[in-house]
């Protein structure tokens, strides 16, 4: 039986027991907002439409109307309550998806040519439509 | 408490704390083999970026007589200097002289670390136009950026 040298020992136990349930909680929190990021595979799917995104424009030309299935971002989104206008942005070289609440992910294109995108919805599933524009200076 | 008692207490902390990265590693490595790795575009947009650039040499936009400014792959190609300067590594020869090197894209022929995720992607490409033989060299180490926003 461990033997404790007055209320310096006691002190010490207590120290050590409360560094270890902050370590616990801080892991317990860790852990758990890692798997509810990854739950809906927001990350992923953001990753793989940004960088469909930048493959489209990269070969894009001006005039240019592509149509891409998303309804699996949509979905997704959905489920995050992320309002469907800010889950595709491209502006600045860059193709960002968003379909978890405070976090995008972007890509570069290197192709110079602006972009406007609509989302239809229902068309059977949701697509956005890509009309490429002239790049503005 | 006495220094043994305090050196086993010690050894239990460390194997918990121990437990805990352990915990960490495998939930971490399940997520990853559960989703797979990232997909890799950087391929496909160095062979977009060789295409490009190939283009606009055949379609005469830019002087292949002289040197080439980044200003006018920019301006004539339209590719964005930025984006290539940031993460693409570029080399154009004519004739076995280079006449535009953005990086050191000899990188791209260390065959020897392909295994590395964090190697370039490259791309290579010959042609002969108006009786002169072409080399471009494209490289891609861009990767997708998650953050705030």
């Amino acid at each position: 039986m461990t033997k404790i040298n007055g209320k310096r020992g006691a002190s010490d136990i207590l120290h050590s027991t409360i560094a270890f349930i902050f370590i616990l909680l801080l892991f317990t929190f860790g852990m758990w907002y890692y798997i509810y990021q990854q739950k809906s595979g927001a990350s992923v799917w953001e990753d793989y439409y940004a960088k469909q995104l930048t493959i489209v424009m990269n070969s894009a030309r001006p005039g240019d109307i592509i149509v891409l299935d998303v309804h699996k971002a949509t979905e997704i989104a959905q489920k995050a309550s992320v309002s469907f206008e800010s889950i595709f942005l491209i502006s600045d070289q860059e193709t960002c998806v968003r379909l978890s609440q405070g976090r995008k992910t972007c890509y570069s294109f290197f192709n110079r040519v602006d972009a406007e995108i609509e989302l239809r919805t229902g068309v059977p599933g949701n697509v956005i439509e890509i009309k490429v524009l002239e790049e503005k200076e | 408490m006495n220094r043994k008692a305090a050196a086993g207490d010690q050894t239990i902390s460390f194997a918990w704390i121990f437990m805990l990265f352990f915990i960490a590693i495998m939930l971490v490595g399940g997520v990853v083999l559960f989703f797979g790795s990232d997909i890799d575009i950087r391929g496909i947009e160095s062979a977009q970026m060789s295409n490009k650039v190939k283009d606009c040499i055949i379609s005469g936009k830019i002087d292949m007589k002289n040197k080439l400014e980044l200003e006018e792959i920019e301006k004539k190609c339209g590719i964005d200097e930025k984006v290539l300067t940031d993460y693409f590594l570029l080399s154009i020869s004519k004739e076995e002289e280079q006449l535009i090197k953005i990086k050191d894209a000899t990188s791209c022929d260390f065959k020897g670390t392909e295994d590395n995720p964090y190697y370039p992607r490259c791309r290579d490409d010959s042609f002969i136009f108006n009786g002169e033989s072409y080399s471009i060299k494209v490289g891609s180490h861009q990767f997708s950026r998650r953050g705030l926003g």
